[in-house]
C-alpha cells in the first residue's frame, strides 16, 4: 500500500513537473533563424492558411515561385512551422504554444489586441524601432511615417513591438447598391438624401417593383445580428447621416478625445428611424436575427431593392442576384445625406494584423529587405516581378506580351501573392482605390497583373463602385481604439454590448419604447463605461505620445 | 404475433393513427438531409438566394466536380479513414479489457467501486484545453495521429455500456463452468465473453466511429499542416462563418463563400459513410446498448 | 451450490476458488492497466490544470508562476449583472431538455413497439436517428429558413392549418425556448428511443401474457404492465442526463440565438463564449467550468444514491 501512495506522489510530482517546466526550458522543436556562410538566412514563420489558396501540383507553403524567388534573389529561406485555417484558431494555436513554452517562430502576425498585449508583456518579442531606423528602406519608412496610428496596436511605452499588416484602408467600406431597373420601372431618381431614399424605399414596397402582383418586397437589406455597423448589407450610413458616430467604434468627439459611438445622442434619430422603416415594412421581417451572410439573401433573390456595400460586392453577391432575376441592373451610388448634409460610413481599420519577431531573430534587415520587395511590386517598380509574380500562374508571355486572362493560362490562372508571409499581395491604406479612379477615369491599359486581377479583371460596375468610395473618403468613421482590452473592458465590456444589441433590436421592433435609450446610456455609463472610456483615453494619450 | 385486442376497432384506429404519426415524425427528420442534398445539386445564384427547397434549381453537378477536385478533401477522408480504423479498434480494445474487471460484482472484484468512480469523474470534470495541449504536446504526440486517438480512447460513457452489457448477457453458468475447468480470466474473457458480446461490440463501435468521424477541434489544435487534418476539421474550416470586421476582405476571399452549393456537397459527402454504415449496426443497437444494471 | 454436494467436494471448490482468485486479481488488474494510464495520462494530470481557475493565468508564466487571485473569478461570475437570469435560462432550458428528452422518446418506442411491420419499424427508427449525425451549425442555417415568419415551411403549413398569423420563432422571447427545446429533442430523441425500445424487449412476455388472460386490453397493458417495467430504466436515464443540468445546449443557442431573445436564451456557456471572445481568458472560463462540474457531480451523486436507496438500482 505504501508503495503504491508512494509511486503516485511520484508520478504526480513529475507530472506537475511536466506542467509547470514549460516555463523556463524551451523546447528546441521549432527550428530558428540561422545564417549560412555565404549569408543565405532561414526564417520560420506560422500563418493561417485558408481553404482557397490554391497551389500548382506538388506545390506547397515552404515551396512555390515565391519561396523560389525569395530564396534565389534574396538569400532568404522561409520555413512554416504550422499553418491554421482561420484567424480564431491561428490565434488560438499561438496561445497555447505559449502557454506551453515552446520557442516563437522568428516572424508571425498577429490580429488579437490581446495577444499582441499578452506577446510584449512576455519578453519574448522585440521591439522594433531600432530595426526600422536602420534596415528598412526609404520607401517603407515613407509608408510608416504616413500611418503611425498602424503601429498602436503594438506600441507599449512608447516602443513599437511590431510592423502593421495594412489593409486596403477603405477596402471594405460601404456604398449603396440599387436595382436601377426598379427605380427607372417606377420612374424614380437615384437617392441624394436620406428623405429620397425613404421615398424610394416606399416605392419599392408599395409598388410592386418586381410586377408580380404580390406586396413581397422590401425597401433595404441590413444585417444586424452582429451589429448594424459591419463589413456587408451595413448599416452604419442610417447613423453616420444624422451625427458624427457610428455603433461600436471609438472614434473623436467634439474635444478631440475618443467616444464610444452606440452611446452618443445622435444614436437616437437613427435608431427611430429604423423603427419607423421597420414598421412600414421597408427592412426585412427578420432583421434582428440576420446576419451578413442571412441578410443578403433578400437581395440576392430580388425582393430586396437597396443594400448597403462594399465595391466588392460587385463580384459577389450582386452578380448572384442578376443570375437570380433574368433583367436586373444594379448600379452603385455614393452614400445619401441627413437633414443636416451630414454623411458617415463605417470606415475600415488601417491594419490587419501586426507582424510581430522573437527576441531571437537576428535577420530584421531580411525581413524589411523581403517586404520592401514585395511593396515595389505594387508601386510598379520592381526589378523581379514585371508583368505579374510568376508567369504561368497570374500571367503568360504570348507573342511578347503579358497575357493574363484566366483561359490563357494553362490550368487556370493563380494568386501567388497569397503565398507571401503578408497571406496576400501587400497594400498600402487607400493606395487600391486611388488606382482604380485612376484607371477608371483614364481608362488606361493595366500594368501588371496585379492592376489587372484586383481590378480591370473585377469589371467596369466594381471600378465605378471603387472610385464613389474613394470619392466619399472624408465620411469614414473609423474605430480609433486599437490596442487590447482594457482591465475595465475586460470585465464589464460583454455586458455591455449585449445591452447595446439588446436595447437596439428592441427599439428598432418597437418592443422598447425610444426612451430606452436613453436608460441604456445613463446604464451603460454607471456600468464601467465612463471607466472603459477614460482607460480608452489614456490608452490613446500613452501611443500617441512618442514621435 | 397477433393478440386479440389488435382486432378491435379502437386498436385499429390507433394504428392507422400510429403509421400516420410516424411517417410524419420520419420524414420531418429526414428533410434536413434532403434538403441539403438538393442544394449540393443546385446552381450556386439560386443558393446564395436561398431559393432552393427540398428541389434542385438549375441542377447541375458542378459542386461534386470541384469537392472530389480538391485534393485537400480527399486527402482528409483519408485522413479520417486511417483515424476512425485505428481510433475505434484501440478505444475498443482499451475499453473491453477495462470492462471485463469492472463487471466482476464488488466481492470478486476487490476496489471495483473505486475504479468505477474513477472513470466516471471523468465524464464530469475536465482539465481544459491548455493542460490537455500540454501533456499531448510533451509526449511528442503533435501532428501524428495518436494526438486525434489516446486522449480520447476511453469514453466513460460507452464504458458503462460494455460493463453493463457483460453483467446483463453473460451466462454466469458458463463462466462458472469455465472456472470449474480451470480457465483463466484472459481465456474467459477471450472464449466466452468476446463472442456473447457481438452486438455491444458493432454497437459501441458505431459510436467511437461517429465521435472520430465527427470530431474537429483536436485536428486544428494538434495538427500543423492541413495535410493531416481529418474530414471534419477541414469541413468545419469552410462551414463555419468568419468574422470578417477584422479582417481584410476582398473579392477572391468571397468568392469562397457563395459556394453554399459545394459546402452542401461536402457536408453530404461527408455524411455518406456514416449514413451507409449506420442501417447495419442498427439491428444491434436495441441488443447492444444495455443501460441500468440488473437489481442487486 | 447444490444441497447435495457432499462436504468433501465442496471444501475443494472453496479451496480452489481462493486460490484463483488470489492468482485472478493480478490479471483483472493487469486488464484494466492501459485504460487507466491513458485515463490518468490524459484526462487526471490535465486535472492539475484546473489550479488556473485561482490564478489570473498568464501563459508565459505557467501554472507556478501566475498569480493567485482566490476565489476572485468565482465572485465575478456571480457579480455579473446578467448572472441571474443567465443561470435562471440555463436551468429552465436544460430542464425542459431532460424532461423531454425522457418522455418524447419513450412515447416514440412505445408507439414503434406498436409497429409489427418490421421493414417499417426499423426504417422509422434509423431515419430517427439521422438528424444526430449534423451538426448545429448545418442544422441552425436550416432552422432559420424553416421557422421564419416569411414564407417558412412550418409557418406556411401553420397558417393553412389554423389560419394563424405568422409567428417570429426566433425572434420572440415568448417562443425562444420551445423552439431551442423541441429542436434539441428532434436532433437527439434517436439515442434515448433506442434505449428504450431496448428495455421494451426485455420486458417478460409472461406479464403481458397474463395480463391478457385477465382480459386487459393493450392500453391497460401499457399502464400496468409496460410503464412500471421501464421505470428503473427511465431512473438511469434520468440520473446521467442530470450531469448535464448546466450544460443547456452551447453549439445550440449559439447558432440559434440572436438580441432579441438574449432575455430567454443566453445561457452561461454563451456568455462565456463572448467573455473569451473579448480578452482571451483561460482562467475565467476554467473557473466556470469548474463550478459546472462541481454542481453536476454533486446531481450525479445524489442521483445515483436516491436511485440506489429507493429503486435499490445501480447504475454503474
Amino acid at each position: 500500500m505504501l508503495k503504491k501512495v508512494f509511486t503516485t506522489l511520484t508520478v504526480t510530482v513529475l507530472t506537475a513537473g511536466v506542467l509547470a517546466g514549460c516555463t523556463d526550458n524551451e523546447s528546441a522543436s521549432s527550428g530558428s533563424s540561422s545564417e549560412s556562410k555565404d549569408g543565405k538566412v532561414t526564417i520560420t514563420t506560422v500563418r493561417t492558411l485558408k481553404d482557397d489558396t490554391k497551389f500548382r501540383d506538388g506545390e506547397d507553403l515552404n515551396n512555390n515561385p515565391i519561396t523560389r524567388w525569395s530564396e534565389k534573389e534574396l538569400g532568404i529561406t522561409w520555413k512554416t512551422l504550422w499553418t491554421a485555417p482561420n484567424d480564431e484558431q491561428y490565434h488560438n494555436k499561438i496561445r497555447l504554444s505559449l502557454s506551453s513554452g515552446q520557442k516563437l517562430p522568428d516572424v508571425f502576425k498577429v490580429s488579437d489586441g490581446q495577444l499582441i498585449s499578452d506577446l510584449i508583456r512576455s519578453g519574448k518579442v522585440m521591439p522594433v524601432d531600432e530595426a526600422i531606423e536602420k534596415y528598412a528602406s526609404p520607401r517603407l519608412k515613407k509608408i510608416f511615417n504616413q500611418f503611425p496610428e498602424a503601429f498602436y496596436p503594438a506600441t507599449v511605452d512608447g516602443k513599437r513591438y511590431g510592423i502593421p499588416r495594412f489593409s486596403g484602408g477603405n477596402g471594405s467600406d460601404s456604398l449603396l447598391w440599387i436595382r436601377k431597373d426598379w427605380l427607372d420601372k417606377l420612374g424614380l431618381q437615384p437617392p441624394k438624401t436620406i428623405e429620397d431614399l425613404e421615398k424610394i424605399m416606399d416605392a419599392f414596397v408599395n409598388k410592386d417593383p418586381d410586377g408580380n402582383g404580390k406586396k413581397d418586397t422590401i425597401g433595404l437589406t441590413l444585417a444586424s445580428k452582429n451589429g448594424l455597423a459591419t463589413w456587408l448589407a451595413d448599416g452604419s450610413f442610417i447613423f453616420g447621416a444624422y451625427g458624427n458616430y457610428v455603433p461600436g467604434s471609438w472614434s473623436k468627439g467634439e474635444d478631440g478625445s475618443l467616444v464610444y459611438g452606440s452611446v452618443q445622442p445622435s444614436m437616437k434619430k437613427a435608431l427611430e428611424k429604423l423603427n419607423e422603416w421597420y414598421k412600414k415594412g421597408y427592412l426585412d421581417k427578420e432583421v434582428g436575427i440576420l446576419d451578413e451572410q442571412t441578410a443578403i439573401e433578400s437581395f440576392v433573390s430580388g425582393k430586396s431593392g437597396i443594400i448597403s456595400a462594399p465595391p466588392w460586392a460587385a463580384d459577389w453577391p450582386i452578380t448572384d442576384a442578376l443570375k437570380n432575376n433574368p433583367g436586373a441592373v444594379v448600379e452603385p451610388y455614393p452614400l445619401p445625406s441627413g437633414p443636416d448634409g451630414k454623411i458617415g460610413r463605417r470606415g475600415e481599420g488601417l491594419v490587419t494584423g501586426m507582424f510581430l519577431f522573437s527576441k531571437d531573430f537576428k535577420h530584421m534587415d531580411k525581413f524589411f529587405e523581403y517586404l520592401d520587395e514585395a511593396f515595389a511590386y505594387v508601386y510598379n517598380d520592381s526589378k523581379y516581378f514585371k508583368y505579374g509574380l510568376a508567369e504561368g500562374y497570374d500571367y503568360v508571355m504570348k507573342d511578347g506580351k503579358p497575357v493574363y486572362d484566366d483561359k490563357e493560362i494553362p490550368n487556370g490562372r493563380l494568386d501567388p501573392g497569397a503565398y507571401f508571409i503578408t497571406e496576400a499581395i501587400p497594400t498600402v491604406p487607400y493606395m487600391l482605390y486611388d488606382l482604380v479612379e485612376e484607371l477608371y477615369t483614364t481608362k488606361r491599359e493595366p500594368k501588371n497583373a496585379y492592376e489587372y486581377t484586383r481590378i480591370v479583371s473585377l469589371g467596369d460596375s466594381f471600378m465605378k463602385a471603387a472610385t464613389i468610395v474613394n470619392q466619399q473618403n472624408q465620411y469614414r468613421i473609423e474605430n480609433e481604439f486599437t490596442g487590447p482590452p482594457t482591465k475595465t473592458m475586460q470585465k464589464r465590456f460583454e455586458f455591455l454590448t449585449k445591452m447595446e444589441r439588446e436595447t437596439f433590436a428592441n427599439i428598432i421592433y418597437g418592443r422598447a419604447p425610444l426612451s430606452a435609450f436613453d436608460d441604456f446610456v445613463k446604464k451603460w455609463e454607471e456600468s464601467g463605461g465612463k471607466e472603459i472610456t477614460k482607460e480608452v483615453n489614456e490608452w490613446y494619450q500613452s501611443v500617441k505620445g512618442e514621435k | 404475433m397477433h393478440h386479440h385486442y389488435q382486432k378491435s376497432l379502437s386498436y385499429k384506429i390507433f394504428t392507422i393513427f400510429n403509421y400516420t404519426f410516424l411517417t410524419v415524425a420520419a420524414l420531418l427528420c429526414i428533410l434536413p438531409l434532403i434538403h441539403i442534398l438538393a442544394v449540393s445539386f443546385s446552381g450556386s445564384a439560386a443558393a446564395t438566394a436561398n431559393l432552393v427547397g427540398l428541389w434542385p434549381v438549375d441542377f447541375t453537378l458542378d459542386a461534386y466536380e470541384k469537392t472530389i477536385g480538391n485534393e485537400n478533401f480527399l486527402r482528409s477522408l483519408w485522413n479520417s479513414f486511417l483515424r476512425v480504423v485505428l481510433g475505434t479498434a484501440i478505444s475498443m480494445a482499451v475499453m473491453l479489457c477495462a470492462a471485463y474487471p469492472l463487471s466482476k460484482s464488488d466481492k470478486a472484484f476487490r476496489g471495483r467501486k473505486i475504479y468505477m468512480w474513477f472513470f466516471v469523474f471523468t465524464m464530469l470534470f475536465h482539465g481544459g484545453l491548455v493542460p490537455t495541449y500540454m501533456v499531448v504536446t510533451k509526449l511528442g504526440l503533435t501532428d501524428t495521429i495518436w494526438a486525434l486517438i489516446l486522449p480520447s480512447a476511453v469514453s466513460s460513457f460507452n464504458l458503462i455500456l460494455l460493463i453493463n452489457f457483460f453483467r446483463t448477457s453473460v451466462p454466469k453458468s458458463l463462466e462458472e463452468a469455465a472456472l470449474m475447468d480451470g480457465a483463466n480470466h484472459f481465456t474467459i474473457f477471450w472464449k466466452i465473453y468476446l463472442p456473447i458480446s457481438v452486438p455491444a461490440i458493432a454497437t459501441i463501435s458505431l459510436f467511437t466511429m461517429v465521435f472520430h468521424w465527427n470530431s474537429w477541434f483536436d485536428g486544428i489544435i494538434y495538427m500543423s499542416d492541413v495535410k493531416h487534418y481529418p474530414l471534419s476539421t477541414f469541413l468545419q474550416t469552410i462551414i463555419v462563418q468568419q468574422d470578417f470586421t477584422k479582417m481584410s476582405v476582398d473579392a477572391e476571399t468571397l468568392q469562397n463563400l457563395s459556394e453554399r452549393t459545394v459546402k452542401a456537397a461536402q457536408i453530404f459527402i461527408a455524411a455518406l459513410p456514416m449514413l451507409a454504415v449506420y442501417p447495419f449496426v442498427q439491428k444491434f443497437f436495441v441488443k447492444g446498448i444495455v443501460l441500468g444494471a440488473e437489481k442487486e | 451450490m447444490q444441497p447435495t454436494v457432499d462436504l468433501k467436494q465442496q471444501t475443494a471448490a472453496v479451496g480452489t476458488r481462493k486460490q484463483w482468485k488470489l492468482k485472478g486479481t493480478w490479471q483483472l488488474h493487469t486488464m484494466l492497466l492501459p485504460a487507466l494510464v491513458i485515463v490518468f495520462v490524459f484526462q487526471y494530470i490535465p486535472m492539475l490544470g484546473l489550479v488556473m481557475a485561482f490564478q489570473d493565468y498568464e501563459p508565459w508564466l505557467g501554472f507556478l508562476h501566475s498569480p493567485w487571485v482566490g476565489l476572485e473569478h468565482f465572485k465575478t461570475m456571480f457579480e455579473y449583472e446578467d448572472a441571474r437570469q443567465v443561470i435562471w435560462n440555463t436551468l429552465v432550458i436544460s430542464t425542459l431538455k431532460i424532461i423531454f428528452n425522457l418522455a418524447i422518446p419513450l412515447a416514440f418506442a412505445l408507439l414503434l413497439n406498436e409497429i409489427y411491420v418490421m421493414k417499417f419499424k426499423r426504417t422509422v427508427q434509423t431515419i430517427v436517428y439521422l438528424p444526430h449525425f449534423l451538426s448545429w451549425v448545418i442544422l441552425g442555417g436550416i432552422l432559420i429558413d424553416m421557422l421564419s415568419p416569411e414564407g417558412g415551411m412550418v409557418n406556411r403549413v401553420l397558417t393553412a392549418l389554423f389560419g394563424i398569423e405568422p409567428i417570429f420563432f426566433l425572434g420572440d422571447n415568448d417562443w425562444f425556448r420551445t423552439v431551442v427545446v423541441v429542436t434539441d429533442v428532434w436532433k437527439e430523441c434517436g439515442f434515448n428511443t433506442i434505449v428504450f425500445l431496448a428495455a421494451l424487449t426485455s420486458i417478460n412476455p409472461s406479464l403481458y401474457e397474463a395480463a391478457i388472460v385477465d382480459g386487459a386490453n393493450r392500453w391497460q397493458q401499457t399502464i400496468y404492465i409496460t410503464l412500471p417495467s421501464m421505470l428503473p430504466i427511465i431512473i438511469v436515464v434520468g440520473t446521467l442526463s442530470l450531469g448535464n443540468i448546466l450544460n443547456a445546449g452551447f453549439d445550440q443557442i449559439l447558432n440559434l440565438y440572436n438580441p432579441l431573445v438574449y432575455k430567454t436564451g443566453d445561457i452561461i456557456d454563451t456568455y462565456v463564449y463572448r467573455v473569451g471572445l473579448l480578452n482571451g481568458d483561460f482562467s475565467y472560463a476554467t473557473a466556470v467550468g469548474l463550478f459546472k462540474s462541481i454542481i453536476s457531480f454533486i446531481l450525479v451523486v445524489t442521483g445515483y444514491r436516491l436511485a440506489y436507496k429507493y429503486a435499490n438500482y445501480k447504475i454503474f
